[in-house]
């Protein structure tokens, strides 16, 4: 067996400390550098949400148009990278369950799309709130002139939060909701009422 | 006599060509290159990757048991979904063995140790993309952190992707380089060992790309559609101009600068722009530029069609030039193989007309269908041969220390066996 090349050592080491800056060295200056974030939201009515790592306030949304339910608020519109969520209190003192909200939020979410296909619904329990989720893949047209169409992921969540009916809605172009997804359930986890 | 020599002539290693030089006078001087006996001192040597003696050995095993970690967890999470794992390795099988095998094959004079081949493929597909997964990840965010957030979102991918990844990549070119430098004899292994990093790298990759569809489809009660949809896209779409074609480009790169020391500083910029150019093609085709040739008017997906176009577009301009550095590389190894044989004194173990029929894939088979033509079947099956051992021939001459040593002499024996073979065979009418 040959001995062991010290003349490539350094060579060696060189290539190393190259492999650990883009590695090691992107973990730590990504773990040294603030990530912006838009905080603790108030989405209506009391309820607030908080934003994960990275995720900023585009504007508070309007209510308008998106819910014809008595006591909508306007809520939160969040971005990280290309992806956005609209956080919105869509109904007070609400007396039905996660999955009837999800029902109205669909049939008005069919009439605001060209074409809007679902996954399966899943009710589910999410911090001690009754929570309807579902993936959509939807083609949308941009805002402005020349607008194009386009795909996008999605994911609604509706959920009871306190007698408020709670819409989350979250989009992302094709391909993309994925590297999110983590973010949007540590998010939608910490929806709750402060008053 | 000439039956089983279906080139016709039989001319002398050095007997001129057509444009009055001789075979041993075709110096990679005239590429530019520096003299082949220093390649030629290195050709016939087969090094291992075990080598305990390199440090880079030892890197190599470290950052694979690292990579090794991620890429079983990976793997493991990604099996929950069983047809469209099991669709996903096969499909990206069906396009990486027969890359593979060009991939090799266009080193026509110098194979490649299969084991080194295999080390550079696991450190595409094990270590850089383990490794890449985390980084690119960390990089994105601070992307996200310190640009706008509309133009992180744009840009974020074209700008991190490439740079994590192609160093990633490029750095297994290195260590292999430092494991087995013997090797590394001129551009062409660059552009072997980057290209097979590479496609360890885009199969593991166009894996996770298509699990990741299937996941985030509605539904996703149809585990064969969404991978089947991302194939095209990437595969079909843009197989040519991924990250074989990148870490080609940076391989070949690497590669002249670390075997041609000597060359003129220009030479060596050139070779600096090579690397640039695969960098450059990964952030093009990364890049949210000519996306107006995917719309559709109606909004749905891009026909495969408009994928290729799309693929073509941003990736053919790199793969030309790519093409254009494996004929130049081409042309150096085939200027130290007719170094090497240049001496040989016996015509019947190579002759002028069967150097020029070694110099592409497309000359051998175009002198392997000549002889089926002229002999049958078996008569292009023993040129077949022939060639092999003629390029055996060129490995075990730069090996040993005299031409009349054994192991050469043995060589000669094999080709005037598979000669005497092909002339026996009788010419069809």
């Amino acid at each position: 067996m040959r001995m062991f090349d010290r003349a490539r050592l350094r060579p060696t080491l060189a290539v190393a400390a190259v492999i650990a800056g883009v590695v090691a060295g992107g973990l730590a200056l990504d773990g040294f550098l603030p990530a912006p974030s838009a905080g603790t939201q108030e989405i209506g009515a009391g309820v607030t949400m908080t934003a994960a790592s990275g995720w900023v306030l585009v504007s508070k949304a309007s209510a308008e148009g998106t819910s014809s339910d008595r006591g909508s608020s306007p809520g939160v519109e969040l971005q990280k990278g290309d992806a956005t969520l609209a956080a919105q209190v869509v109904g007070r003192d609400y007396g039905g369950d996660s999955q009837a909200i999800m029902s109205q939020v669909r049939s008005q979410l069919d009439t605001q799309v060209a074409q809007i296909s679902y996954g399966d619904e899943h009710r589910t329990t999410i911090s001690g709130n009754d929570a309807t989720y579902v993936l959509f893949e939807a083609i949308v047209s941009g805002s402005g002139d020349g607008a194009q169409l386009g795909t996008v992921d999605g994911e609604l969540v509706c959920m009871v939060v306190s007698g408020n009916a709670v819409v989350v809605e979250v989009a992302a172009p094709q391909g993309d909701l994925q590297f999110v997804t983590d973010d949007v359930s540590a998010m939608v986890a910490t929806v709750r009422a402060s008053r | 006599m000439n039956a089983g020599r279906p080139d016709g002539d039989r001319g002398l290693p050095n007997e001129p060509l057509a444009d009055g030089s001789t075979a041993a006078a075709a110096q990679p001087a005239a590429l530019g290159l520096p003299s082949a006996s220093q390649e030629a001192l290195h050709w016939g040597r087969q090094a291992s990757p075990i080598a305990p003696g390199e440090p880079a050995f030892w890197l190599y095993l470290v950052l694979l048991a690292i990579g090794a970690y991620f890429f079983v967890d990976q793997q493991s999470l990604m099996s929950a979904l069983p047809d469209a794992y099991l669709l996903s390795w096969f499909l990206v099988l069906v396009y990486a063995v027969p890359v593979a095998l060009v991939v090799y094959r266009l080193d026509l004079f110098e194979r490649e140790p299969k084991l080194l081949l295999a080390a550079a493929v696991i450190w595409g597909a094990v270590i850089a993309t383990s490794l890449a997964s985390q980084a690119n990840s960390a990089w994105l965010d601070i992307v996200g952190k310190l640009a706008p957030p509309d133009f992180a979102a744009q840009w974020g991918k074209a700008i991190v992707g490439p740079g994590v990844e192609e160093t990633l990549k490029l750095a297994g070119v290195a260590v292999l380089y430092l494991i087995a430098s013997e090797e590394f004899d001129g551009p062409m292994d660059g552009f072997v060992y980057g290209a097979m990093v590479g496609l360890g790298f885009t199969v593991v990759e166009d894996v996770s790309y298509f699990i990741n569809a299937v996941a985030a489809a509605p539904g996703a009660v149809d585990q064969a559609g969404p991978v089947i949809d991302t194939f095209i896209i990437r595969v079909v779409g843009g197989g040519l101009y991924g990250h074989v074609l990148f870490t080609g480009l940076t391989g070949t790169g690497f590669a002249y600068l670390v075997t041609r020391r000597g060359a003129s500083r220009l030479r060596r910029a050139g070779a600096l722009g090579c690397v640039a150019a695969g960098v450059a093609a990964h952030v093009v085709w990364n890049a949210p530029l000519m996306e107006s040739l995917l719309r559709t008017a109606d909004g749905t997906n891009p026909t495969t069609f408009q994928w290729i176009e799309y693929g073509t577009v941003k990736g053919a301009p790199f793969l030309l030039l790519l093409a254009v550095l494996v004929v130049f590389a081409t042309r150096s190894e085939e200027s130290v193989f007719r170094e090497i044989v240049a001496g040989e004194t016996d015509t019947d173990v190579i002759t002028e007309p069967e150097i020029r029929s070694l110099r592409s894939l497309v000359a051998r088979r175009s002198a392997r269908n000549r002889a089926r033509r002229l002999l049958g079947p078996a008569g292009g099956k023993l040129v077949g041969r022939l060639q092999a051992a003629q390029v055996e021939y060129a490995m075990v001459r730069s090996r040993s220390d005299s031409p009349a040593s054994p192991q050469v002499e043995h060589q000669r024996q094999r080709i005037r066996e598979i000669r005497s073979r092909l002339e026996a065979l009788p010419r069809r009418p």
